[in-house]
């Protein structure tokens, strides 16, 4: 029986492998990963203001897979694409036809110097693992004023927008618990202003300004002094915090630079439109794991699983790849007190105003925050674990369209 | 016994509710593609309606409704509704054809209505001789005839309810008349159509030395780049470019020309092989941006 092997069971590994099994029943679709837990990452988002309980966050992989998946709980030594075989900790060989590489992103809070010392997990958190927004949200409960400085080490990050959705949550919850007027809240971004996409990047703006949260751009971090609470960039500029959230550098797997398949971040060159390896032509990436500069996000992950899909049976059926991908994304800004933003892009259009999914009707409303979006953002945890990472097909095109976009 | 008995029940139930659940799941299965082109349809063909300034439309009719509601009550409206078919009548016999042309003609009487000059009982006399006013004053006799008829008839039938309908007149009064337009009242203005705004997309350019730049002072179309408008760039920039500058440069524009993506300061330092530390002392302000200006490539977009 043929193979088709996937690294990784996060969310976008889960949803291919799902689709598969139930598309080609004469092959094998094998998935390995290295534990049994998988995380409903937009909720760790929420966990550090006490809005999700952890357990409602976390299901065993297996669960989620179709019993019809193989499944192999291990570490992945090395990956020998020009073999076609994988090599895993454990000392079994797999052999495949097909590698799909889903083993998504990481953070490196050791590669910025000083963060990981002094004062990590007590003036210092990150919130893109369980472990840090767990840490976070005892530190924020006993948190009576100062200055909270959330910082951005570079791009690219897994969900782009969620640093200033933190910082919207923040606003809101220290409202809420009436010490707003005791805290500043400052954002130190590399970007030039609070998004790439200029009239995001405007909007979003003027919503920090109008949550009196200060925006420091340009603000490459270099190192942190953790004893002197002081976070440095390369430029010379010293930002000063009482408590930093930070979203660190980020990479790509382990295995894939072990297997020096990787460019300098770990991760996997990919074809921009076809998601077929640049290098290996029975590769295919899906996700994180790409080096695409399209954001790092399970709705990417969403978009790309149909055009792969697509892809891998034309492939197997010896017929040429089509070119579809557009770098589509789609993603609920949560901009506290009950609302929320979303914004529909992709590489070439920026997130335009307007109604989604249909035109003039919604229920959505593009770049303007709606209390509906805030349901939808709230809804879509259901939505993930009972359909999007099921891999049933969800009545949305994979491909950013322009209707109900006003230019 | 007794607790085997229930268990066996609730197996069955268990059964019955598992079989259920995946007769649901399968009718998603099937219901899913449909419910994707039903969206696609409804996606284009909503499209077009708005397109079409339809919703908008849609929208000034809530406007509208918006306005009723601040001159009627409740019970108005309700009256209004009793009374609709009514109201049908009347419209559709004054919109014959005949009764138009009458009405039409009359009208035109009224425009020029500035140019009769008053007239006394004697006037009237000689106006009466005019086989046009004796006509005239056939129909308003026939008029005022069935305005009395029916006034008989209402006062007939209504004579019971004649206290509660002048309460009410004294109550809908001042609203009916705000309504009509009699008493001034501030009503809610539609927002202003905005015009389209043209679509930008961060690109409106400036230009210096004939040369167009986009609004956050990249060069516009790359191919334009030359060493010496380098120079000038950097001038601008505020950079004197030294040979440690220019290797710089020189990495950025040929890794752009390969990759048709501009370098962000991670992927610089991987391929000029120059740590962080020391690009920004060559480029101590926003270097990413500053080298990407020079080397005639776009912003680099952090990944998005």
């Amino acid at each position: 029986m043929k193979r088709i092997l996937i690294l990784g069971a996060g969310t976008a590994g889960t949803m291919m492998a799902n689709k598969l099994v139930r598309a080609l029943p004469e092959w094998r679709i094998t998935v390995v990963d290295r534990d049994d837990v998988h995380v409903y990452q937009p909720g760790l988002l929420f966990l550090p203001f006490g809005a999700y309980r952890e357990d409602e966050l976390l299901k065993p992989r297996r669960k989620l897979l179709d019993a019809r998946v193989e499944v192999r709980l291990q570490e992945i030594d090395r990956v020998a694409p020009d073999e076609k075989r994988v090599y895993l900790a454990g000392g079994e060989k797999l052999d495949y036809e097909i590698l799909i590489v889903a083993t998504g992103s990481r953070i490196l809070p050791e590669a910025t110097s000083g963060l990981t010392g002094a004062g990590w997990k007590e003036s210092a958190f990150d919130f893109y693992t369980l472990e840090g927004a767990l840490a976070l949200r005892n530190r924020l409960a006993s948190f009576e004023g100062g200055r909270l400085v959330v910082n951005v080490v570079d791009m690219p990050i897994k969900c782009p927008v969620a640093p200033l959705e933190f910082l919207f949550l923040a606003d809101a919850y220290f409202q809420k618990r009436g010490i707003r007027d005791k805290v500043e809240l400052a954002y130190a971004t590399p970007l030039d202003g609070a998004f790439t996409k200029p009239r995001a990047s405007a909007t979003l703006g003027d919503l920090l300004k109008q949550r009196n949260i200060e925006v420091i751009p340009d603000y490459l971090a270099s190192d942190v002094d953790g004893e002197r609470r002081i976070l440095k960039a390369y430029d010379g500029r010293e930002v000063n915090y009482d408590l930093l959230v930070t979203v660190p550098l980020h990479g790509g797997s382990e295995t894939i630079t072990r297997s020096q398949m990787g460019d300098g971040g770990g991760w996997l060159p990919t074809h921009k439109h076809t998601l077929q390896s640049l290098k290996w032509p029975s590769v295919f990436a899906l996700g994180d794991a790409t080096d695409l500069p399209s954001s790092k996000a399970g709705a990417v992950a969403h978009f790309q699983s149909e055009v792969l899909f697509g892809n891998l049976l034309r492939f197997i059926s010896g017929r040429p790849l089509e070119a579809e991908f557009d770098g589509h994304t789609n993603c609920f800004i949560e901009t506290g007190h009950g609302k929320a933003m979303l914004i529909d892009f992709n590489y070439e259009t920026e997130p335009l105003p307007g109604r989604f999914p249909l035109p003039g009707i919604g229920p959505f409303t593009l770049l303007e925050e709606s209390a509906t979006n805030h349901w939808g953002k709230l809804a879509f945890k259901w939505v993930y674990w009972n359909l999007l990472v099921a891999g049933k097909e969800l009545p949305l095109d994979h491909r950013m369209l322009l209707a109900g976009k006003w230019s | 016994m007794e607790i085997q008995e229930r268990l066996d029940r609730l197996s069955a139930q268990m059964e019955f509710l598992v079989e259920r659940q995946e007769k649901r799941e399968e009718t998603f299965d099937e219901l899913s593609p449909l419910l994707r082109e039903v969206m696609a349809v409804a996606t284009g063909k909503l499209d077009d309606i708005e397109k079409r300034g339809w919703l908008k439309s849609i929208a000034a009719l809530g406007e509208v409704a918006a306005r009723v509601l601040d001159h009627y009550t409740a019970d108005d409206v309700r009256a209004l509704g009793e009374a609709i078919v009514s109201i049908l009548d009347t419209v559709k016999a004054l919109t014959q054809p005949e009764v138009l042309a009458i009405v039409g003609e009359a009208g035109e009487g009224l425009q020029h209505a500035d140019e009769a000059r008053p007239i006394g009982l004697f006037g009237m006399a000689r106006a009466s001789r005019n086989q046009d006013v004796k006509k005239g004053m056939a129909v308003l006799m026939e008029l005022l005839r069935h305005v009395g008829r029916a006034a008989h008839a209402v006062a007939e039938k209504d004579g019971a309810k004649a206290d509660r309908k002048t309460r009410l007149a004294a109550t809908l009064g001042p609203r009916k008349k705000k309504a009509l337009g009699i008493e001034r009242t501030r009503v809610p203005r539609l927002p202003p159509h905005e015009p389209e705004k043209p679509k930008t997309n961060g690109h409106a350019s400036t230009v210096i030395d004939g040369i167009s730049f986009t609004a956050d002072g990249h060069l516009a179309d790359a191919s334009q780049w030359t060493r010496a408008l380098a120079e000038n760039i950097a001038t601008r920039e505020g950079v004197a470019l030294t040979a440690e500058h220019w290797r710089l440069v020189e990495a950025a524009r040929n890794d752009f020309l390969q990759n048709k993506a501009a370098a962000n300061i991670r992927k610089l330092t991987q391929i000029s092989g120059l740590p962080t530390k020391e690009i920004y002392a060559l480029f101590p302000k926003a270097p990413g941006r500053t080298i990407a200006k020079i080397a005639g490539t776009p912003k680099p977009v952090g990944c998005i």
